[in-house]
């Protein structure tokens, strides 16, 4: 059997003749009830990414969107399906629909197109084990949180297995991440760091309300993700947002991002 | 604490003319060398000692700072910041660039080294077994190797115990080969990559690129493709010889030329090649030793003695009473 994860990659050049197909549809776990910090920020950032590429889209919210995804890296949240192909993650889809020349960001040349990977590869690495930290290694926002949401889809022993192996899972990823023995001023320290370079970037352009010119790309939806995830969720352990609540400009520049793609232009398909 | 008395980093001794077999003990002997913090190193360390079961660690006094980021941490606060020559911009492009290496080439890293079981058998386990004192030469390998199966697992979605058709090692190799051909051309002719001055991104992809370049495993797909970039090959040498002159070690040299004046051996080499000759005598005198308590224990030693002369006295007689009677 193939690598499911180069079969993406294959498949995604193979199909780069075809048009966008019309009946694509994300799926993510229910918004409301169940879905966690880390997988929020990833949907987020991939929808962020769709509208600022123009492309139609259907969202299905399920419990089970997790285990039907292909799997992934981090979050394996959210995948697509268009077509007769199904992608997950932030990456992959990224990679698909550049392939299909509907993507944004195409001026760039080849060293800044680099160090804009880069940093989304920063972005998504240091949030997602931030997140992940917060949602599984803080024992109070574990118990309050982050359990009873998990759980609240599976009838009573369910929830228990699900919640310990997905806990399992977390801390396994946060030990190959190499985040597990970290205290929270460590991680606040990283993400501070991330903050900060994130906000050098946007300041290099001051008179362009996005990262890389007048052109929204990759970099400005994955960072729009976790950043207005971080920010708008509310949990017993707040650290994180206060963190990023000090890097005004970022503050600034998600609030633009949420007006001019959630707000304004929302149009439930 | 004072960094200048006493300070000790400890890691694995090296091979193939590198100070070190081990990404992360590599990692951190360049902090110390770039910035030329003047420290000891010795490579004849015991992991159980570091409390964590891995190299490297660093001890002032009775303190321990075991893993690269305690390290650097510590490094940072003595003043010997890595990426102290750089302005703001090559600051965030650093740790940036080190974290998209290490997205990249990690697990590529681990699958190789420590994953796929001809390498790990027929190399890796050796290199490190050799350098781990006896008894705990059986266990700290396969410590490494259960490590691989989590970061393969994690970032490569395929699980390392499954049976070898079943790897799905392409993915790790298309992303280790693009991510060195963005790096030969992000160094192009530069000594570093950021010009000048060396930075945190010099010191990770020496570390992986020396390591994955000059190990010889039976299956190493990236090697090739390494040696298919001349800068980046020039980039490795230069820094092994320049940088770690003193500390290179290759265990073909010393045999070659053994003839007990070897110049290029230092003080610690001279006390591992010592140590060997004494475990492979230490070998000997105790198998002789157990083989002469176990024939005690039968009672060999008894049974020969008794048997014989009973057999000659038996004889004798018998043949003296025969000879009587006939008589």
């Amino acid at each position: 059997m193939p690598s499911v994860l180069l079969s993406q990659l294959a498949t995604a050049n193979k199909l780069s003749v075809e048009p966008w197909p019309e009946d694509a549809t994300l799926y993510q776990p229910y918004e409301v009830e169940q879905i966690l910090l880390p997988e929020n920020a990833s949907c987020l950032a991939v929808k962020a990414y769709l509208k600022m590429c123009n492309l139609p889209f259907d969202v299905r919210t399920c419990a089970n969107a997790e285990h039907m995804s292909p799997g992934g890296r981090m979050t394996k949240l959210p995948f697509i399906r268009a077509g007769a192909f199904i992608f997950a993650e932030f990456e992959p889809i990224v990679n698909f629909v550049e392939q299909k020349e509907m993507a944004i960001g195409n001026l760039q040349d080849e060293d800044e197109k680099a160090d804009m990977r880069t940093y989304v590869s920063l972005v998504e690495n240091i949030f997602t084990m931030a997140e992940l930290y917060i949602s599984f290694k803080n024992e109070r926002v574990y118990k309050e949180v982050t359990a009873p949401r998990n759980g609240s889809v599976y009838p009573w022993p369910m929830n228990h297995m699900q919640n310990y192996g997905k806990r399992r899972n977390a801390l396994r990823l946060l030990k190959v991440y190499q985040w597990n023995d970290l205290d929270i001023e460590n991680v606040i320290e990283k993400v501070a760091k991330c903050c900060e370079t994130l906000e050098y970037k946007l300041k290099e352009s001051p008179d362009t309300p996005f990262f890389y010119g007048e052109q929204p790309c990759e970099l400005d939806a994955i960072a729009f993700g976790h950043l207005f995830s971080i920010l708008t969720t509310t949990l017993p352990n707040m650290a994180l947002a206060q963190t990023v609540q000090k890097f005004k400009h970022l503050v600034e520049f998600c609030r633009f991002i949420d007006d001019k793609y959630f707000q304004t232009s929302f149009v439930p398909c | 604490m004072d960094i200048q008395l006493g300070a000790m980093l400890h890691v694995y001794k090296g091979e193939w003319g590198l100070p070190t077999i081990d990404f992360e003990c590599l990692r951190a002997l360049c902090l110390l060398r770039f910035t030329r913090c003047p420290m000891d190193v010795e490579t004849n360390a015991n992991p159980l000692r570091s409390g964590a079961g891995k190299l490297p660690y660093l001890q002032i006094g009775n303190d321990k700072f075991v893993g690269y980021s305690q390290i650097k941490r510590v490094l940072d606060l003595e003043g010997y910041p890595i990426d102290a020559h750089l302005n703001t911009k090559q600051k965030h492009l650093s740790a940036t660039y080190a974290n998209w290496v290490f997205t990249n080439l990690h697990a590529y890293y681990h699958y190789f080294l420590y994953g796929e079981p001809f390498n790990f058998d027929k190399t890796t386990r050796g290199l490190y077994a050799k350098r781990t004192p006896f008894p705990f030469n059986f266990y700290y390998p396969s410590t490494y190797q259960r490590e691989a199966c989590d970061v393969v697992q994690v970032m490569a979605s395929f699980d390392v115990n499954d049976k070898l058709d079943k790897h799905e090692s392409d993915y790790l190799v298309l992303n280790a080969k693009k991510c060195v051909n963005l790096l030969s051309r992000k160094l192009g002719r530069k000594v570093w990559f950021f010009g000048d001055t060396y930075s945190e991104f010099d010191a990770i992809v020496y570390s992986y690129l020396a390591i994955i370049f000059k190990i010889t495993l039976p299956n190493n797909p990236l090697q090739n493709h390494i040696k298919g970039s001349q800068n980046l090959v020039n980039f490795i040498n230069r820094i092994t010889k320049d940088i770690f002159r003193n500390e290179g070690f290759s265990s073909i040299k010393p045999t070659k030329t053994a003839n007990g004046t070897d110049v290029n051996v230092t003080h610690s080499e001279h006390k591992f090649l010592e140590s060997e000759c004494s475990t492979k005598i230490i070998a000997g005198v105790g198998a002789l030793l157990a083989m002469g308590a176990f024939a005690a224990w039968r009672g060999i030693y008894n049974q020969l003695t008794t048997r014989s002369s009973t057999d000659y006295d038996g004889i004798d007689y018998d043949d003296d009473d025969a000879e009587e009677g006939l008589d």
